[in-house]
């Protein structure tokens, strides 16, 4: 259990992030819970192609050796599987997209109501 | 180069990768298109929308006559030309079409093309001269991760084109900047970040248990895992194939608005430009939600092939009930017309899932047919109610008394589309229907037949409320909306907001009332919608003999 430690840190950032999205009113605050929730899912990403985690990693090694099939069969030392890394690339400049569109609504936003509180943005009913 | 990419020569086709690559190289460029030459903007947009259109019928047309029911393009490959690796695992991304995807495909882009023509005319009026050039953009950037959805078969390569599609609609409901459309982009990004983060999570753990992205490999290894007896090694991953499992049916839920999760879309598609709410309730709940439903529980999943599909299946109908019947009360409470028809969607995404529930091919055909259905109906009407506020600025149902004398033809065809809705036999919303109650009879289900009668008279209810209203309703005097504040766009055209705060042009700067209704560019994509419902209601075998074998490729 204490071995996997880093996804359970995974598992305590993605509810700290979840209740600073569904309990703080502020609008800024419920954004910055919501890049919590995406900064844990990406530990956990990162923390799914580790070399300690054995058999995918060997696995995918083993795999993996393209140009001399023989190597595969023999086994190799483990590595730290890059797919992950690459995903979390992607999924990082995705998160940033979304922060900065949610960001220049909530100045627009602010512009409107001169609030930033959800309580007091509410028109929308029914 | 040629080595590394080309890949089409035995079983595959350019356009299943050429119909994203050039929506979105179109769409980086229109908005400079748009500061150098404003007016041929929407042409060009139009254009490569329905080129890709004519893309995907011949995609269709290829896919039908392929004989695995799939064509597979190989997007990069080892060195010396290899494509698989021992295993059996594919090496580089693999763009994969079944039949599935190439008829939503062929129905994004079509509907897509509509929407375009209708914007033309529709959207100078809704949002500022300024952000007309993003607004295309935006468009076809939607259209085109739309599109990529339905093409790819690699589970990371879905989940770009994704956000693609969403954020891409997240920009478009903000875009008329009112307060109702900001606060609804607020809660629709908030929402769609969250959904879309739990798809990422799913993806990574259907990553760890089976070590690759691509669908249709990632299958085989759940297949092994899911079977596999205590023991063995590979039993012990079944954890992991289950909490993926369980995260994506949670992700695309929120995606497809089904029932606990439907609150964002009732404020988002109302907030959008009319265009936007027709693509958006159209097409993206089903292309981002329940086609990926679909896909993963049918062609990863294998959700017939194992004891938990016949676990989850109840779960499944008591959510898709509660959608349906939830849907169709709220909508029967609404009074803005634009919101009666976001719920309604809510209602009819509750059709698809029930169809989905059953895990039967017959439920499955009768969920695809009422994708297909569906979204043209739902544009049409979205399209039909964006018109009345362009005209008339109305948005409420109460003050639309006898409006269809004053716009004939926008009312006959949201009639059509209302009364498809219903189920009204020679029309395409009565065969899904039809197709649907059959399979719930088929699966010795009678209960869910009587609930999609229940809906049904909804429907009717809030449905012919509008048709009533317009045509057979008391003439009322017309009293002024009263109108918190005026911006005026760079037409010069003075815009109001009313006390329901969406923008609608002042009375001086309305269309006269003499002259014809709507432009022609607003009419044709109507009159189109209301001849395709015919169309497909009276010819659904067409349909059914490309959905009875999309089902086959999903079943295996």
């Amino acid at each position: 259990m204490i071995a996997r430690f880093d996804y359970i840190a995974a598992v305590i950032l993605f509810s700290i992030g979840l209740y600073a999205l569904v309990v703080k009113p502020n609008l800024i605050k419920k954004l910055i819970g919501l890049n919590i929730i995406e900064t844990s899912v990406y530990l956990f990403l990162i923390a799914s192609g580790d070399v300690r985690l054995g058999i995918y990693t060997n696995q995918w090694a083993a795999s993996n050796v393209i140009d001399n099939p023989q190597r595969a069969v023999q086994g190799l030392e483990p590595m730290i599987n890059p797919i992950p890394s690459a995903l979390v690339l992607t999924a990082i400049v995705v998160s940033v997209c979304v922060t900065a569109i949610a960001l220049s609504v909530v100045v627009k936003l602010y512009q409107h109501y001169g609030t930033l509180d959800a309580r007091e943005i509410a028109s929308l009913k029914g | 180069m040629i080595h590394l990419f080309s890949s089409a020569s035995d079983n595959g086709s350019h356009l299943q990768v050429l119909i994203p690559v050039m929506l979105i190289c179109t769409a980086l460029v229109l908005h400079l298109i748009y500061y150098w030459r404003p007016r041929i903007c929407p042409y060009i947009a139009t254009g490569i929308i329905s080129l890709s259109f004519i893309s995907a019928l011949i995609l269709l047309v290829k896919v039908i006559h392929s004989p695995n029911g799939y064509l597979e393009y190989f997007a990069g490959h080892s060195w010396s030309g290899q494509r698989y690796l021992a295993s059996g695992q594919p090496i580089g991304i693999v763009v994969r079409t079944d039949l599935f995807g190439a008829l939503i495909a062929a129905l994004v882009t079509g509907l897509g093309t509509l929407a375009s023509i209708y914007s033309k005319h529709y959207i100078p009026h809704t949002i500022k001269t300024s952000n007309i050039g993003y607004y295309y953009c935006l468009l076809v950037l939607m259209i085109a991760g739309m599109a990529g959805i339905c093409l790819t078969g690699d589970c990371f390569n879905f989940y770009v084109f994704l956000e693609v599609a969403s954020i891409s609609s997240y920009g478009l409901v903000a875009m008329p900047q009112t307060k109702q459309s900001l606060e609804a982009a607020f809660k629709y990004m908030v929402v769609g970040a969250l959904g879309s983060i739990l798809l990422v999570f799913g993806i990574v753990l259907l990553f760890s248990a089976t070590g690759t992205l691509n669908m249709a490999y990632a299958a085989q290894q759940v297949h092994k895992i899911v079977t596999a007896p205590p023991g063995n090694p590979l039993h012990n991953f079944r954890h992991l194939v289950f909490a993926s499992l369980g995260m994506f049916i949670i992700g695309l839920s929120v995606k497809s608005a089904f029932f606990p999760a439907h609150a964002w879309l009732a404020d988002a598609h109302p907030a959008a430009p009319s265009s936007i709410s027709a693509l958006l309730s159209g097409l993206m709940v089903k292309s981002t939600g329940v086609f990926l439903f679909i896909r993963f529980l049918f062609t990863v999943f294998g959700l017939h092939k194992h004891e938990y599909g016949m676990l989850l299946a109840p779960l499944l109908m008591i959510i898709a009930v509660i959608t349906i019947l939830g849907g169709s009360v709220f909508a029967i409470a609404q009074n803005d017309i634009k919101r009666m028809l976001a719920y309604s969607t809510v209602a009819q995404m509750g059709y698809i899932l029930m169809g989905v529930s059953l895990i039967s091919p017959a439920g499955l055909e009768g969920a695809i047919l009422h994708i297909f259905n569906h979204a043209l109906m739902k544009s049409l009407l979205f399209m039909s109610a964006g018109a009345l506020i362009y005209k008339t600025g109305i948005r409420d149902i109460r003050e639309m008394s006898r409006i269809g004398y004053r716009m004939p033809v926008t009312m006959v065809c949201f009639t059509v589309a209302a009364m498809s809705m219903i189920g009204i036999p020679p029309l395409n919303g009565f065969m899904s229907k039809w197709a649907l109650a059959k399979a719930a009879l088929d699966a010795n289900l009678p209960m869910l037949v009587v609930v999609l009668l229940i809906s049904s008279l909804l429907n009717a209810v809030y449905y012919f409320r509008v048709v009533g209203t317009a045509f057979f309703g008391r003439a009322q005097q017309h009293e002024e909306i009263p109108h918190a504040d005026i911006i005026r766009n760079n037409h010069g055209h003075s815009l109001l907001q009313n006390s329901y705060g969406y923008y609608s042009l002042a009375d001086k700067d309305r269309p006269n009332e003499n002259e014809q209704e709507l432009p022609w560019g607003m009419l044709m994509p109507l009159i189109i919608l209301a001849a395709a419902i015919l169309f497909f209601g009276v010819k659904v075998g067409i349909l059914r003999e490309i959905i009875r074998p999309a089902v086959q490729v999903l079943w295996r």
